[in-house]
């Protein structure tokens, strides 16, 4: 056993969970930390200009590599800044760790703020090290949470003391998780059962799908009973876009979706159920139709059966919960049944056909729009990017343009932002080519949530990051304005949609090309859409962080 | 009583309590808030890009009108993004009410945030509205909390089934409030006899001081007692710096700060006495020695005997405790007591002389250098601002060069950062400029501050909100190179840094990222420059970046 100070058992617990990155923005509180890490180049420290371009980065990186990063931040103030994101992390479960420093411990009787207190609604887990003693302790269990399925972020506090003084404890070595949770027998009878006998079944992925690499059980699945597949807010790459069974994105408690739910008589949820935005005033909170049977998946036993009358509730580990649902359904489903289900799949490729040809329309009609519509952007982007892209998509209205031309059927390629916070594609960006150096990578970012972490471009640019930003730029908080005529006609029952949209447009044009340039990035403003896919190529050819700002139609 | 919709008392109770602006970004569940905003044209709402913008707004605004100013922001999410300068308004006691809409109360069994307790620890008052009927007496409460001395944020949360709902509503003002509270007569008399015998007196002020407009009262009881005036926070014009009496700042905590304030045999300090700089481990746990006599006024009883074995306690309004403990002094304090006290101030006086004397010494050794110096550069600005400006600083590393250069006498001149977080200078200076719209704003920011909420400048384009902005660019976190350079030699005994995390490779072009969001922006590197520069930004009438690169 060797005697080191709280800071040194710090880096080498992070030595040990095989970090090597710290994702962070010091302060004074920090500097033990900072001086500590000079006797170790094998952890890079990558330093942003604000706190919620780590989170993202964070985010990204941890989604990209299934394991947990970790940020450093400075006492309340950094931390409390890091927080917005933090809340994305933690409504969409990445594991990750959050360390600050923070005042000695003695100074408890002038004022100090209880960090672990303050980030405790966004953890799954926090404590602060008040004693050298600790660190090590701390450090690790917060690995440990952050990647025990349900995963999800971490932090611990690092008071002076705990920092500078010394400390014999050993370092324990990571440890080795087992997670691939068995689901309880009965609930596959049961569910398999209602599935096997259902007139209409639907299934709807999320996130949890894509993160224990069960796609493949779901097309199974699906197959198997013909049941039309939806997602819940598609933030990685869940299921196949381009198969003849999917039908898009749902959002959990609106009018729309409440309508297609309704019409199912057994549902087969697996992961979380995303309200995508749902804040309007409404006291219902069931998203589904009286007589449909909820079957829900997933490994987070608190979310099974949290709010939603669930029929049957399946806690395990997706791939192989689904893996034996599928085996039982295959067992039990009749003759009849099986024709039924084949029955249903002709039938749902002829609508899924209608549906994409409704797409081919809509794109037709888009396309020689001025100005430029999100859907001829991103038939352009598409046609320019090579098969093994990787993509951070945070482009809130944009996305919907996605279903014309942008295809996802390769796992892991895409990480989109979820839990609504601004901010997060930028960072984003740089977490997953940091994942990937030697795929292409591009983050597709709205203008509005651009901004609020542009200070990214310096990183990128100081890093010598070769990401390609693709900027979304339409002027506004379309996302706000789109909701404020639901609000007017849903909520307020009004038939005109004659809003100010006060505090949504940006009276400004937002020049982010200049201001990437003024950063050190490559730019290119692009008003007509020809120009897209000779400047993606070019992008992605050079070895240095780019900028395209696409000015495309804002109006709704 | 009128029958209206929550949103629609939301902006009642605003116009009641004067509120001409509401600083903001919002999101889906702020929806009915903006909707019904439409109706009401005397509420001015401002866009920021970037929720620490708003705060900084916020927090200058209220600073200098004594009203507590307003802020919406989105959700969680957007309130976090606003935590850390509200931190900094918690610390310094900035009188403002900040909001935020929720889901719909009914739907808590799918889980919501408690906004409440994620913004308790830096706020006097929290709470969240969840029915509509609540909206005129949680609005009122929380202004009234905001204003009542010790000032201080408060948050409002808003279920979105409050704002949509209806309910009768009685809309009325948090009234005239009576905040001139007099000290236990005890305290003063024991006050007294203590300050009447002393033979060194200290007198440390922090921002209660200004917030109280006791500068005078302050001046007055220094004079008496000639004693030497230290200032533990000096955010706002607490003490004239021209004042012979007057030494400088001290940090609370800090070894230099317990030698400096335990060289008194009495010390009187006036507000908080601020640790939040108190970062590295071992601080020194009594702020002055046991063996000095300690007294301590402030109006925030929490703040009295904290941390720091306190002799006497007043809890009182400054500006009337200090009339009450001068006049009584006055007549206690024998004539060899005056006589000493004129003595010590002679003997201050002369080592103001002298120190103003080196400090000159300083100021041309470093006058010519290339890249330009701190000390030339505000020396520079100082000369070239006009006389009734009012200036902004928030650029850690030159406070000390620009607390002399400048020398601030008048109260309400400048205002300082205060509480630790960076990203506070560009939204200040903005609100600071709403608050004298009459008056030329100058700030002084640090590249790091200016970076943390550099989206401000989009704000500053759109509004042409005509403050200056010099920017201190010396392509660093100086503080922290400052504070690793002391944790090397007093903490490890090392003396080579390389400065992770510290050292920006490239200085920041400030100026450039300005005029890319609509601000004119000039990179300056010839002080010959600031002067004429200045003069054109004042000129055009529009916001500007200086942005001075410094060696």
């Amino acid at each position: 056993m060797n005697t080191m100070t709280g800071s040194q058992a710090l880096v080498k617990t992070l030595l040990n969970e095989g970090v090597k990155y710290i994702f962070g923005n010091p302060g004074t509180s920090e500097v033990p930390i900072m001086n500590e890490l000079e006797s170790y180049p094998e952890l890079k420290y990558i330093l942003v200009m604000q706190e919620g371009v780590a989170m993202g980065m964070a985010d990204a990186y941890a989604r990209a590599t299934g394991k947990p990063s970790f940020v450093n931040l400075h006492i309340e103030t950094g931390l409390a800044n890091g927080m917005s994101l933090l809340y994305n992390s933690f409504f969409g479960g990445t594991p990750l760790v959050v360390t600050a420093g923070n005042k000695d411990i003695m100074e408890i009787a002038h004022e100090r703020t209880d960090l672990a207190n303050l980030v405790q609604p966004f953890t799954k887990w926090s404590a602060e090290a008040t004693h050298p003693d600790q660190v090590a302790g701390l450090i690790r269990r917060a690995f440990k949470e952050a990647k025990t399925p349900p995963t999800g972020p971490t932090f611990v506090g690092l008071s002076a003391n705990a920092l500078d003084g010394n400390t014999n404890v050993e370092i324990p070595e990571a440890g080795k998780h087992y997670t691939h949770i068995k689901p309880d027998c009965k609930s596959i009878e049961d569910a398999a059962f209602l599935l096997a006998n259902a007139n209409n079944p639907i299934l709807v992925v999320a996130d949890r799908v894509a993160e224990s690499d069960a796609s493949h059980e779901v097309i199974q699945l699906a197959e198997t009973l013909g049941s039309q597949v939806y997602s819940s807010y598609y933030s990685q790459m869940n299921f196949p876009t381009d198969h003849d069974l999917y039908f898009g994105p749902l959002r959990f408690g609106f009018p729309d979706s409440k309508n297609i739910l309704s019409k199912a008589d057994v549902v087969l949820v697996i992961g979380k159920m995303s309200t995508s935005f749902y804040m309007y005033s409404n006291a219902d909170i069931q998203f589904f139709g009286e007589t449909s049977k909820l079957i829900h998946l997933d490994v987070d036993a608190g979310n099974v059966g949290k709010s939603q009358t669930t029929s049957v509730g399946i806690i395990g580990d997706p791939k192989i919960s689904l893996g034996q649902l599928s085996g039982q359904v295959q067992k039990i489903m009749s003759a009849e049944a099986i024709q039924k289900a084949q029955n249903r799949s002709n039938t749902l490729l002829i609508e899924n056909t209608a549906r994409r040809n409704a797409s081919k329309e809509l794109l037709d009609r888009k396309w020689n729009t001025s100005p430029m519509s999100p859907e001829r952007m991103v038939a352009e982007i598409t046609a320019a990017l090579p098969d093994d892209f990787v993509l951070a998509d945070d482009a809130v209205t944009t996305r919907a343009a996605y279903e014309h031309t942008l295809k996802f059927n390769n796992p892991g390629s895409l990480i989109g932002m979820r839990g609504g916070s601004l901010g997060w594609g930028m960072g984003a960006g740089i977490g997953l080519k940091l994942a990937h150096p030697d795929r292409p990578v591009v983050a597709i970012v709205g203008d509005g949530s651009a901004i609020m972490t542009i200070q990214a471009l310096w990183t990128a640019a100081a890093e010598k990051i070769p990401i390609l930003y693709v900027i979304c730029n339409n002027g506004s908080y379309k996302i706000l304005k789109q909701a404020m005529n639901t609000y007017k006609t849903m909520i307020k029952g009004s038939t005109k949609l004659d809003s100010k949209y006060i505090g949504m447009d940006f009276h400004q044009p937002s020049d982010i090309a200049s201001v990437a340039k003024a950063m050190g990035v490559w730019t290119r403003r692009i008003e007509d859409p020809n120009d897209i896919q000779i400047a993606v190529k070019e992008a992605l050819s050079l070895n240095e962080p780019s900028l395209l700002d696409i000015i495309i139609d804002g109006s709704i | 009583m009128t029958i209206m919709t929550g949103k629609r008392g939301l902006m009642e109770s605003l116009k009641a309590e004067r509120v001409k602006y509401i600083f903001g970004n919002p999101g889906t569940s702020e929806l009915p808030i903006m909707e019904e905003l439409e109706r009401h044209p005397e509420l001015d709402y401002i866009l920021v890009m970037q929720e620490g913008v708003g705060l900084g707004m916020a927090d200058t605004l209220a600073r200098v009108t004594g009203e507590p100013s307003f802020v919406s922001l989105h959700i969680e999410t957007g309130l976090a993004n606003g935590i850390s300068l509200l931190h900094n308004a918690h610390q310094g006691g900035t009188p403002m009410v900040i909001s935020a809409a929720n889901g719909d109360i009914r739907k808590l069994a799918q889980g919501r945030t408690d906004l409440v307790e994620m913004v308790r620890p830096f706020t006097k008052f929290s709470a969240e509205i969840t029915h509509p009927e609540q909206v005129p007496s949680i609005m009122r409460r929380a202004f009234n909390e905001a204003k009542t001395p010790p000032t201080g944020p408060t948050f409002v949360g808003f279920s979105a089934n409050a704002l949509d709902g209806m309910a009768d509503m009685n809309i009325e003002a948090s009234g005239k409030g009576y905040f001139q509270t007099g000290p236990d007569i005890r305290a003063v008399q024991d006050t007294v006899n203590a300050l009447a015998g002393s033979k060194n007196p200290i007198l440390v002020v922090g921002d209660r001081v200004s917030q109280s407009k006791s500068v005078n009262e302050v001046v007055e009881l220094a004079e008496i007692l000639g004693a030497r005036v230290y200032a533990s926070a000096f955010s706002e014009m607490n003490f004239p710096m021209t004042h012979p009496q007057f030494s400088g700042m001290v940090q609370p905590g800090s070894k230099d700060g317990r030698q400096k304030l335990s060289s008194g045999d009495v010390v009187l300090a006036i507000g908080k006495l601020s640790t939040y700089a108190q970062l590295s481990s071992n601080p020194e746990l009594l702020l002055i020695d046991l063996n000095t006599t300690f007294i301590h006024v402030d109006n925030d009883p929490s703040e009295i005997g904290k941390s720091q074995p306190t002799d006497v306690g007043i809890v009182a309004d400054p500006k009337v405790a200090l009339t009450e403990i001068t006049e009584a002094l006055s007549t206690e304090m024998s004539g060899s007591a005056k006589e000493a006290a004129k003595g010590r101030i002679e003997i201050l006086s002369q080592e103001k002389r002298e120190e103003r004397s080196k400090w000159g010494e300083v100021m041309c050794s470093k006058w010519n250098n290339n890249p330009m110096s701190d000390e030339r550069m505000l020396s520079e600005l100082a000369s070239s601002v006009p006389e009734n400006s009012v200036i902004l600083a928030d650029a850690n590393t030159s406070r000390a060069s620009l607390n002399k250069i400048f020398q601030f006498d008048t109260p309400g001149a400048f205002h300082n950062m205060r509480g630790g977080a960076i990203g506070w200078g560009l939204g200040g200076a903005m609100g600071l400029k709403l608050a004298h719209p009459d008056k030329p704003v100058i700030s002084i920011i640090g590249d790091g501050s200016a970076m943390m909420t550099v989206q401000a400048f989009w704000t500053a384009a759109t509004r042409n909100i005509p403050a200056i902005f010099v920017i201190t660019n010396n392509g660093a976190y100086k503080v922290l190179q400052n504070g690793m350079d002391s944790y090397k030699k007093f903490i490890k005994s090392e003396t080579e840094s390389t400065y992770i995390g510290m050292d920006f490779p490239d200085n920041l072009d400030i100026a450039a990222l300005a005029r890319d969001m609509g601000v004119a922006g000039k990179k300056i590197t010839d002080p010959s420059d600031i002067g004429p520069s200045v003069k054109t930004a004042l000129d055009s009438g529009k916001p500007a970046v200086l942005d001075m690169i410094l060696g």
